[in-house]
């Protein structure tokens, strides 16, 4: 044990008396400014997660979308499915399917994407449904075949609605992306839980948190910006 | 097989429903229709208490401002932000900065519910027929009887829908409650370690007599993983069976379906109406004898072209230390020439172990007391008292039950103690180990994580090994162990005796006089074929660069992380610089 004496040490500091706002656990501007750069990497991760779990699920709900508009009866069926999916909760989720898929991105992708197919399957459906039988009538009489129809005419005419979805689901996906670090995929929960002081520190839980509502509002906007720039005959139609 | 598996897990998950069990530590019963109700009750006052003060706040506004014709801007800025905001920031935002209590969460449960209800009722009242409200006005309805009378009924339908929509948003949200030290259903879920349980050693219980002798020792309250939890937590897996690991696995995911279940069950059932909303459902001593590897101190780690090539990816757990001592080896061997990733933050042993027996990663440190009694089945009065003894049985169980191979561990323990503030001491007359206590501690409370209260490692073993009764029990969360003490809400609390902050709060820890406590020290565990392929070095390298990792170092260290919010990886590189391993 004497050996050990012998060893260059860390020398520890005296942290007795007073605090500083940092190991109070506080808000703390400074340490912010200071440390912000560590947020960047769950930062990318969650925009990554969030990002492609919406692509995929809006993949996933546009293809089966266009399949129950030609057949009808698919709706109810794919809607009760993705019913269920959304209504799993998401921190159950996360840990039942770490036993098939093991641990990392590709087990939070598949939760969250999940989570967003009742959204957007519903959203395109309805946007589908709701152009105006006079407008089909008018079109099918110019002679437009079904699939002319559909992504000239039905598409445009429901963009409103599947952005609509869009938003919803982009935003949603935000905040369950929170819990995907429980399968180690990382993201902004990473740091919100890190089994330190984490959510105990003021300064971390106002960042982590804070970036996780800029990033939710951002996409929510961006997608806002998106539905504006695609149909133009709404923004003039007041 | 898949199929047939997750079949078993859920016929283990029912019968977690219906009938209670011995958890795997053995000292206390989980599951069962009444921890079940239990549980249930919880989640529901959280639910019903948010819904109730959301629906206060903003049926009325609702209703008022519809009525009016006013507020549409607000309406719809209360819906999108509501819809924006990640519950989990909420709960977070709520935890640190008021505490962890069921009040805080039913206040950011509140302001979940809220916008869907707003948005809804405005929407509803917007909506009624003006011709409606004209006729009932020429009638000479007030404005009040106007609202109360021809615009809510009209509108009730979509006040419903609002109200359906935020019910299930708020049940699905409160499972993540026990992330922020609130009990619900999630409870489960998030307390993996104490909901597993062992049906064979359950068996063998039964069989035997139901004597416990007092000296269980084991590692408690870290268990709640997810958090600030540490080593010997999840109890959640049964030892060694005949059937090895595996079907470790399949109970302890047995239990998580089953509170899955229980979860699911309410939110499904709120949301089979068929609710049309959108709405987020938005929803964690000397080092050992066999040391002799290395030469002395201090020693500059030396790079070796031979290492150049292999690579390993190294695991931790899920707290401070645990991923310091994965970036302090992980550097280390860097050093030497290895290719060196990370996986850090696992969660708990039984995450670690199972991702290093698949080969996700290829080492992570262990702690011997957690793995002798969590994964390696030994009883906690059969764990050796000494350290090098200890280290021993865990290298040898680790590599029957596993091929793992138990590198040589830590001059650090980190175990539990009890402790106090200064002033406490004082008052008690300077005690310095824990039998000191008798004849005082009837008139001092405790605080301990509600789990340490069940355990007999823990509040438990006080009072079995010590005869220790407390004037009251206090359950807290784990991170509020220093805190509690010293806002002066509990005389005495349960440290880890790594903890940074006894020193910085210049607290009385007592001494362990009776050996309550098995030892603790780290052992970087290696899957035996990545240890054959990586070569000497390895063991060189981990049992050098640990040398200096004592008791008040590995202290020092966690305070660095968890006071003064240095980054782990870059607290592991000044330990390497100032003990001269690493230039």
């Amino acid at each position: 044990v004497s050996g050990l004496l012998v060893l260059a040490q860390i020398v520890p500091r005296n942290r007795a008396g007073h605090q500083t706002c940092v190991q109070r656990n506080g808000f703390c501007p400074r340490w912010i400014v200071d440390n912000i750069g560590n947020y960047k990497e769950p930062f990318l991760r969650h925009v990554e997660l969030t990002v492609l779990a919406v692509a995929f699920g809006f993949a996933i709900a546009f293809a089966l979308a266009l399949v129950a508009h030609r057949r009808r009866w698919l709706v109810g069926p794919i809607t009760a499915v993705t019913g269920i999916l959304y209504t799993l909760p998401s921190l159950a989720v996360f840990f039942l399917l770490q036993p098939l898929t093991g641990r990392g991105v590709t087990t939070a992708l598949i939760a969250l994407t999940a989570y967003t197919l009742l959204i957007l399957f519903r959203n395109v459906t309805l946007g589908l449904d709701n152009v105006p039988a006079e407008i089909k009538d008018a079109a099918r009489g110019q002679g437009y075949s079904d699939r002319q129809m559909l992504w000239h005419v039905e598409l445009p005419l429901a963009l409103p609605e599947i952005i609509a979805g869009l938003r919803i689901a982009a935003t949603t996906t935000v905040g369950l992306a929170t819990l995907a670090f429980l399968a180690g995929a990382g993201g902004l929960g990473e740091p919100l839980f890190d089994g330190g002081e984490g959510i105990n520190f003021q300064s971390n839980v106002v960042v982590a948190g804070g970036l996780c509502v800029l990033l939710a509002i951002a996409l929510d906007l961006l997608l806002l910006g998106v539905q504006r720039a695609a149909s133009p005959w709404q923004r003039a139609r007041g | 097989m898949v199929l047939a598996s997750a079949l078993s897990e859920f016929g283990d998950g029912l019968r977690f429903l219906v009938q209670s069990d011995t958890s795997s530590y053995g000292d206390t019963q989980v599951g069962g229709p009444h921890e079940v109700l239990r549980l249930l009750s919880l989640h529901l006052q959280l639910s019903g208490f948010s819904l109730l003060f959301a629906a206060l706040v903003a049926i009325p506004a609702g209703l008022v401002l519809g009525h009016l014709g006013r507020g549409q801007f607000l309406a719809t800025s209360v819906s999108n932000i509501g819809r924006a905001v990640p519950s989990l920031a909420i709960i977070a935002f709520f935890f640190s900065f008021l505490g962890p209590s069921k009040a805080n969460i039913i206040l950011a449960l509140t302001l979940l519910a809220i916008p869907p209800l707003f948005t809804n009722t405005y929407v509803g009242v917007r909506q009624v027929d003006p011709d409606s409200v004209d006729a009932a006005r020429g009638m000479g309805y007030g404005e009040g009887r106007i609202l109360a009378g021809v615009e809510l009924p009209m509108s009730l339908p979509l006040v419903f829908g609002g109200l359906r929509t935020a019910a299930v948003s708020v049940v699905a949200t409160a499972t993540i409650a026990p992330l922020a030290g609130v009990e619900s259903l999630g409870t489960p879920l998030v307390a993996r370690g104490v909901y597993g349980t062992d049906r064979d050693r359950r068996a063998r219980r039964r069989r035997r007599s139901r004597l416990r002798r007092p000296a269980e020792c084991r590692h408690p309250a870290r268990a709640e993983a997810g958090r600030r939890p540490a080593h010997a937590p999840a109890r959640g897996v049964s030892p060694p069976n005949p059937k090895g690991p595996d079907t470790m696995r399949t109970h302890m995911s047995g239990r998580l379906v089953a509170a899955a279940l229980a979860a699911i069950l309410l939110p499904a059932g709120l949301a089979a109406c068929g609710s049309s909303d959108k709405s987020s459902s938005g929803t964690s001593g000397a080092a050992a004898a066999t040391t002799g590897a290395s030469s002395g101190g201090g020693q500059l780690i030396q790079y070796d072209a031979a290492n150049k090539g292999k690579s390993l990816k190294i695991g931790s757990k899920n707290f401070t230390e645990s991923i310091i001592l994965g970036y302090i080896y992980g550097e280390a061997l860097k050093k030497a020439g290895y290719t060196v990733k990370y996986d850090l933050n696992l969660g708990t042993e039984q995450v670690a172990t199972r991702a290093l027996k698949s080969h996700e990663i290829d080492g992570y440190p262990e702690y011997t007391g957690t793995a002798l009694t969590s994964l390696l089945g030994v009883k906690p009065k059969d764990v050796p008292h000494d350290e090098n003894a200890a280290y021993q049985e865990a290298k040898r169980l680790y590599e029957s039950k596993y091929k793992f191979t138990a590198l040589p561990q830590t001059p650090f323990t980190d175990s539990q103690a009890l402790g106090m503030t200064a002033a406490t001491a004082k008052k008690l007359g300077n005690p310095t180990k824990i039998s000191d206590l008798k004849g005082k501690s009837q008139n001092l409370t405790l605080a301990g994580s509600a789990e340490c209260f069940k355990r007999s490692d823990c509040a438990l073993g006080f009072k079995q090994v010590y005869g220790l009764t407390f004037k009251k029990e206090i359950p807290i969360d784990v991170s509020q162990r220093h805190e509690v003490i010293l806002k002066g809400k509990a005389d005495l609390t349960v440290p880890f005796t790594t903890d940074g902050q006894i020193a910085a709060n210049k607290e009385v820890v007592l001494k362990d006089d009776k050996q309550l406590f098995p030892p603790y020290n780290v052992t970087f565990v290696v899957r035996d074929d990545a240890f054959a392929r990586l070569g000497p070095d390895l063991e060189k390298v981990v049992t050098t660069v640990q040398k200096g990792l004592t008791t008040p170092v590995m202290s020092e260290l966690n305070s660095r992380v968890d006071l003064d919010k240095q980054q782990p990886l870059a607290v592991a590189g000044e330990y390497l610089k100032a003990t001269g391993y690493v230039k």
